[in-house]
């Protein structure tokens, strides 16, 4: 980018190259409402923080919310027209989110840029989301591009057979996504689970760096919970990047959780050199459409505009 | 070889944690404590050593301005930030307490006054024991609340136990006990994945000889 630009065309810029190559890969630009009724995102289990949503009452007394997701509002549009998937779908959005952090100094309005591909899941098709995702930070320049995969068969459905409270199964996720293995064994100490399993959480935390090494270990661990599936199709994914030439950008991390609880499948999140957050954040989502009683398989996604200006600023003035 | 940076406040945690590190090799000759120099570079030139103040190393790592941050356990719980917590360093030991006048019923109050330098941690543990709280921040001398009338208790962290002691007080309950952890930024762990597991590796074969 040419320094003198003000933010705004700055902006401009870094939206005008994902709309570049979202489209050349045949993704149609999508908008959706900026108010939307509160019970979408009620009735959609945990989803977006309640507490987090901008609420408004309109004059007939119904609560609105301004847009806190994109995701969620592009399934149950679609489900409105397809209960089931006929053919692939590609679309992606670049428009505001507004969420209330608890933290006074964060900006309730930001700029949310992402895809849904819906199709049925395949190794294929996620590798290939994960290609876009990494070509997108290529062309906004980027260096030091790493993208992280996980994949929810180590958390999520992990967890959902410990007999855990919620403020336990709360102080459990905190710890997995801290890599906290000093606390994790007192924690477990008192749980109600057989040992296999618990050693097999414990073992979450290191499993992480490259595919080869971490595939095998992971085999170590998954022979009691019949993840082989899941360890050949992460395998599978892993070996479609490196045959892209991305061997080096990726990395595994099964301790990865996101923070929307829609997701079912693998889970990605992209990291550039000299910015402390991930810059982008996907994954498999094929059970959200069940909410709108359809049947819609899909992976997506997104990324923050702000951030990637931000990240973009921190690596030109460690050049400069 | 990546270059990391290394935040901690000054102090006694710090000291201890550089003999760790010289355990582990990794020696910074031209540190001098007594100097007001906020960065220095280790014999090897791969770690730069920053220090900030204590409450703010977890908000450096975070951030990414620092890869990585030694810090204790009291100020990551009061504070939780999106890090990694790789290890923990066994050093700067002591506890969180509720610490008060001796045969202080706390259960018998209708309502807690607690003072204390950790409002967001006094307020969980009084929360989860299902106590109504008032809790006042505190940045510091938080022995005293309780001896002028403003606190019924105070939350704290205990070392020895002398300042308690002197001022009237015992530990009334532990909240949790506490040491120095070793934090990561998280796209530093991505990014710089080899290194940063070698500096762990070498860290805990120092800790074996330390302890």
């Amino acid at each position: 980018m040419i320094p003198n630009l003000t933010e705004d065309e700055k902006f401009e810029q870094v939206t005008s190259v994902l709309s570049k190559r979202f489209s050349t890969h045949g993704f149609h630009r999508v908008r959706t409402p900026a108010f939307e009724r509160y019970d979408l995102y009620s009735k959609v289990t945990s989803s977006v923080n309640r507490k987090e949503m901008v609420k408004i009452v309109d004059p007939a007394g119904d609560v609105l919310v301004l847009r806190p997701d994109v995701t969620i509002p592009i399934t149950q549009e679609l489900s409105h027209s397809e209960t089931k998937l006929t053919s692939e779908r590609r679309f992606y959005y670049i428009q505001e989110v507004f969420r209330r952090s608890s933290d006074p100094t964060e900006k309730i309005e930001r700029t949310q840029s992402g895809i849904e591909y819906f199709c049925e899941s395949s190794p294929e098709v996620d590798a290939e989301t994960i290609v876009l995702a990494l070509q997108t930070m290529k062309d906004l320049k980027f260096q030091d591009i790493k993208v992280e995969i996980g994949h929810t068969a180590f958390f999520q459905e992990m967890i959902a057979k410990l007999p855990l409270t919620e403020l336990q199964l709360d102080q459990l996720k905190a710890l997995i996504q801290a890599k906290n293995s000093v606390e994790i064994a007192p924690f477990l100490k008192n749980v109600d689970a057989d040992p296999d399993m618990k050693y097999a959480i414990m073992q979450i935390p290191h499993l992480y760096g490259k595919p080869e090494d971490v595939l095998r270990r992971a085999k170590e661990i998954s022979t009691a919970f019949r993840m082989e599936e899941t360890l050949s199709y992460v395998g599978e994914v892993c070996r479609r990047l490196s045959a892209q030439g991305f061997e080096e950008q990726i990395v595994i991390d099964f301790g990865l959780i996101n923070r929307m609880d829609y997701y079912s499948g693998i889970l990605f999140q992209g990291y550039v050199g000299h910015f402390g957050k991930p810059v982008l954040m996907g994954g498999r989502y094929d059970r959200l459409g069940y909410e709108f009683g359809a049947d819609l398989p899909a992976i997506g996604f997104a990324c923050e505009i702000e951030s990637l200006l931000k990240a973009s600023d921190n690596q030109k003035l460690l050049k400069g | 070889m990546d270059t990391i940076t290394i935040a901690m406040a000054k102090g006694r945690i710090a000291n201890e944690a550089l003999s760790l590190l010289e355990n582990s090799g990794i020696l910074f000759s031209d540190f001098d404590e007594k100097s007001r120099k906020l960065i220095f570079t280790d014999d090897g030139r791969s770690i730069k050593l920053i220090f900030v103040k204590a409450v703010d190393v977890p908000t450096y790592v975070e951030l990414g301005a620092a890869d990585i941050g030694v810090i204790g356990k009291d100020v990551v719980l009061e504070d939780p930030k999106e890090v990694y917590e790789l290890l923990d360093l066994g050093i700067g030991k002591c506890k969180i307490a509720v610490a008060g006048f001796p045969g202080e019923k706390m259960i018998d109050k209708p309502k807690l006054t607690i003072a204390s330098k950790y409002p967001n941690l006094a307020k969980m543990h009084f929360d989860q024991k299902g106590l109504r709280t008032e809790i006042i921040k505190l940045n510091g001398s938080v022995e005293l609340a309780p001896l002028i009338g403003l606190a019924d208790c105070i939350v704290d962290v205990v070392e020895t136990g002398t300042t308690l002691k002197e001022n009237g007080l015992v530990v009334l309950e532990t909240i949790a006990e506490v040491s120095a952890r070793l934090i990561v930024n998280k796209a530093s762990y991505a990014l710089k994945t080899e290194r940063i597991q070698q500096f762990i590796a070498d860290v805990k074969k120092g800790l074996e000889v330390y302890s």
